[in-house]
């Protein structure tokens, strides 16, 4: 029962912990990100594993998918959008 | 980019402003471009913005479509585009084509004799427009200069080498 707590409680504590266990391939940012999503209509990166999108939004959140052999694409300033 | 520029200016080729009332703005006219069209084809799921989950399929443009005046929106430039993660176009850059042009890195040997060698060639190391050649020296040189150089050296190889034969 305690163990069960405790992980409730580490949920609590440290939502981002689960999300944070994928390693991206690449992470583009440097530049503005249109994302043609109403919900969030800018971006300051985007995460990319395996062809698809795991994270986009605020560079700290999407840089925690960031690992040893993580690919970093500067956009330089130039702008983003879908394809 | 004319796309995109004829949606919100309804600008024709010729110049003339077809059905002002149809204009719509820029994010309405990017949707018409992205998300509208995937759900048309039942890709809203994994196309159409970018979203968590949805294939990373970016284009990189040379300006903001959002940001800019809407008349300079057919000057867009697709710089490069992303398919699936993978870049596979790149503007201005062609195999084989040499495009190494030296920055401001004085550090970086190849780049510093480079640069110097073209200078040389150029100015033949005198001033220019003021400039002394110590100021000159730590510019960046166009790879157009920096191909003329490793041109003529080739061009003298081939011509002692003929000379020696």
């Amino acid at each position: 029962m305690s163990i069960f707590r405790s992980t409730i409680v580490a949920l609590l504590v440290f939502p981002n912990l689960a999300i944070a266990q994928e390693v991206a391939d690449t992470i583009f940012s440097g530049g503005p990100i249109l994302t043609i999503d109403d919900a969030a209509p800018t971006a300051e990166a985007v995460a990319v594993k395996g062809g698809r999108i795991i994270a986009v939004g605020a560079l700290a959140d999407v840089e925690r998918h960031k690992g040893d052999n993580t690919k970093l694409f500067d956009l330089t300033g130039r702008t983003m959008l879908h394809r | 980019m004319r796309i995109l520029s004829a949606t919100v200016t309804r600008r024709t080729r010729s110049g003339d402003i077809l059905g002002p009332s149809q204009r719509v703005d820029v994010m309405t006219a990017l949707k018409a471009m992205t998300i509208w069209p995937a759900w048309q084809h039942f890709e809203e799921d994994r196309k159409g913005s970018l979203e968590v989950g949805k294939l990373a399929d970016f284009v990189i443009l040379s300006d903001d479509p959002t940001a800019v005046d809407p008349e300079m929106l057919a000057n867009l430039k697709v710089l490069e585009t992303i398919k699936e993660g993978k870049s596979i176009y790149q503007a201005n850059v062609r195999k084989g084509q040499l495009q190494y042009s030296p920055g401001r890195d004085t550090a970086a040997p190849f780049a510093r004799f480079l640069r110097n060698l073209a200078l040389n060639r150029d100015t033949g190391g005198r001033a220019l427009m003021g400039l002394p050649p110590s100021m000159l020296a730590r510019a960046p040189h166009s790879s157009a200069c920096v191909a003329a150089t490793l041109g003529d050296i080739m061009t003298a190889g081939l011509a002692g080498k003929a000379a020696a034969q």
